[in-house]
């Protein structure tokens, strides 16, 4: 029989010895992620003044500027109202690597310092799942763009400064230099992950499937919001609905879909009612799309690891612009972070709930089959994050077709009780929905204690065969939130 | 009405690859596939372990191999990657024109498996 071999072990005195025992790739003595101090909250007085004025000459005019996504997000304004954490908020960032050397992100990768065997020896910082080696770095330049507008340094005065530039960035190779991805290798560093700490997961990446990938992400991202974890896929940039593509289309995992600094979708975003928000992803120049999203540049391509990746749209070889649904995932990630910032002990939908009640709508009250619940934004995160409510409907998953749909939500009270209402909208089409229309499936006051949550089932036959937005609303008092899925028949 | 969290199992172990056989075609083919178990979030507290659980999984896939009911054909398993949720597999098959019968066949088996929530060709996905 196939027998598993036993785990490696490591040494009781952590990594460091580990690593040096192993003669690992990664030398400790360069990295340093040090502690936080509130000083890493100054960012916006040092903000890259000198990139803003040379986006003007890059594009020639036109309004666009290389930094327009942070002052769209308008995430500066929250940060007089966050106390950072005594533990580091951790952001694992599962792509094509990052460079750490980079000076505008060195310091602010996760460090694993721990101490118990997990099975990959000399994980310093993070693991390169597609070579089985301690080095993630990015060979390919997009990893380090993702982690850049998550998190690079601020208060420096060059380059970009992050959304929030203080989490820890944890670096998972899972993708190769050609930017192709194993899906196994996707899952397993999900799992490390989830292991080693990390609240969110950055997943800029897809394909088209609707079988079994689909189906073993579908599992894995659920295991990993179970473990505290939230999930944010990019929706995909084949102008296609989210729905077929994985890891987008897993039941609990938060979809993102791209728009540019005119408010407008980007033309390759995928769109649907999976998708559950937008966030920047390229620009508009005033006559046609552009690479619009400004970020780091990896220094270790070519046959030596030494030659920048991105040698097109490049700003001064460090920094590169690019455009595509992975660069607007990261803005939302960065925002979460600000949310689990100023909210540390908020659950994964609490904090996703945050982002879908502050995203700004092209019409109150809508839900829009592209952007989900609507643009990102900064203004009132922090607040929301301390007071929203977690809602998601959970099962069954997303298009699933059937004669009677048997409907689980769950709720997370912040206080007690919740009153919710499930409706839905047969055949919906592309128009914005009006959230608080449909037709009653049912609706009660359950009573659920801060800080606990109920699971709730109701069956339901759809009256014909169709498509049906399901609609979940719920309150405890205050304000009205929602999540929404699509069901079949 | 219970706890927000933690719910899942603490304590996940990885389990790094190991191979069957070096990757060597012997005029035949290679195909990957992967396969999950069901219930992790249904009933985490049943998981008595993620060891056992991965150890549940192999057996699983041990049992669906050596006969995939096709006389002639010989095929091995030259690749295996375990991981808490799932096992990923490469199988040589001896025979490029019986490649999509045996997996095919195999997939049919492990679909039919008791607790295996998915089984399926192994893809890539790209960065988007």
């Amino acid at each position: 029989m196939f027998t598993l071999l036993p785990l490696l072990g490591l040494s009781a005195c952590g990594k460091a010895d580990e690593l040096h025992a192993q003669g690992g790739l990664i030398n400790p003595d360069r990295l340093s992620p040090g502690k936080y101090t509130q000083s890493e909250l100054t960012i916006p007085a040092a903000l890259e003044a000198s990139y803003l004025m040379k986006s003007a000459t890059w594009y020639g005019g036109g309004g666009l500027s290389f930094l327009w996504s942070y002052t769209d997000l308008n995430v500066f304004s929250q940060y007089a109202r966050l106390q950072l954490p005594q533990d580091e908020l951790i952001v694992a960032v599962i792509d094509t690597g990052i460079d750490k050397d980079h000076p505008d992100i060195a310091g602010r990768l996760w460090m694993n310092t721990g101490t118990k065997p997990d099975g990959f020896v000399g994980d310093y910082l993070g693991w390169d799942f597609t070579h089985s080696t301690n080095n993630p770095a990015d060979d390919a330049g997009h990893g380090s763009h993702v982690a850049g507008t998550i998190g690079a340094t601020g208060g420096n005065g060059a380059g970009i400064v992050g959304v929030a530039p203080w989490v820890r960035l944890m670096a998972l190779k899972a993708c190769d230099s050609s930017g192709s991805c194993d899906t196994s290798d996707i899952r397993a560093a999900m799992t490390y992950a989830v292991q080693h700490g990390a609240r969110l997961i950055n997943l800029s990446l897809g394909a088209p499937d609707e079988g079994a990938e689909s189906a073993a992400f579908d599992q894995a991202i659920a295991e990993a919001t179970a473990a505290g974890t939230l999930v944010f896929p990019a929706a995909g940039n084949a102008a296609d609905d989210a729905e077929t593509n994985t890891p987008a289309n897993a039941t609990m995992a938060v979809a993102v879909s791209a728009y540019r600094n005119d408010g407008a979708l980007c033309s390759f975003s995928n769109t649907g009612w999976k998708v559950d928000l937008s966030a920047p992803g390229c620009g508009f120049n005033g006559s046609k799309e552009v690479a619009g999203i400004l970020s780091l540049n990896s220094k270790k391509c070519g046959p030596l690891g030494d030659q920048y990746c991105a040698v097109s749209n490049t700003v001064d070889a460090a920094y590169t612009l690019k455009s595509g649904t992975s660069m607007a995932t990261p803005h939302a990630v960065g925002l979460a972070a600000v949310a689990w910032t100023a909210s540390p002990e908020a659950t994964p939908l609490q904090i996703r709930q945050a982002l879908l009640q502050t995203a700004r709508k092209s019409k109150a009250g809508t839900v829009s089959s592209s952007m989900g619940m609507g643009r990102i934004s900064g203004t009132d995160i922090a607040e929301e994050a301390r007071t929203s409510l977690g809602i998601k409907i959970t099962s069954p998953r997303y298009g699933t077709t059937a004669a009677t749909q048997t409907i689980s939500f769950r709720i997370e009270a912040r206080a007690n009780p919740v009153a919710w209402a499930l409706r839905y909208v047969a055949n919906p089409g592309v128009a914005d929905l009006d959230l608080t229309s449909g037709v009653p499936i049912a609706s009660s006051v359950t009573a659920v204690d801060a800080k606990a949550y109920v699971t709730i089932t109701q069956t339901w036959a759809p009256p014909a065969t169709g498509n049906y937005v399901v609609i979940l609303e719920a309150d405890s008092g205050a304000e009205k939130y929602y999540d929404v899925t699509l069901l079949r028949r | 009405m219970r706890p927000i969290l933690p719910e899942a199992p603490q304590g996940i172990y990885h389990f790094d690859r190991y191979a069957g056989g070096a990757l060597k075609t012997l005029g035949g083919g290679l195909f990957s596939i992967t396969v999950g178990l069901r219930g992790a979030i249904e009933s985490p507290a049943s998981l008595i372990s993620y060891r056992d659980r991965a150890q549940l999984l192999l057996d699983k896939v041990e049992a669906a191999l050596p006969d995939p009911g096709i006389p002639g054909v010989q095929i091995s398993v030259a690749r295996i990657y375990v991981d808490i949720r799932e096992v990923t597999l490469t199988v040589e098959v001896r025979s490029a024109s019986a490649l999509e019968q045996v997996r095919e066949r195999l997939l049919t088996r492990l679909r039919a498996a008791g607790e295996v929530a998915f089984a399926g060709e192994l893809k890539k996905v790209k960065i988007e």
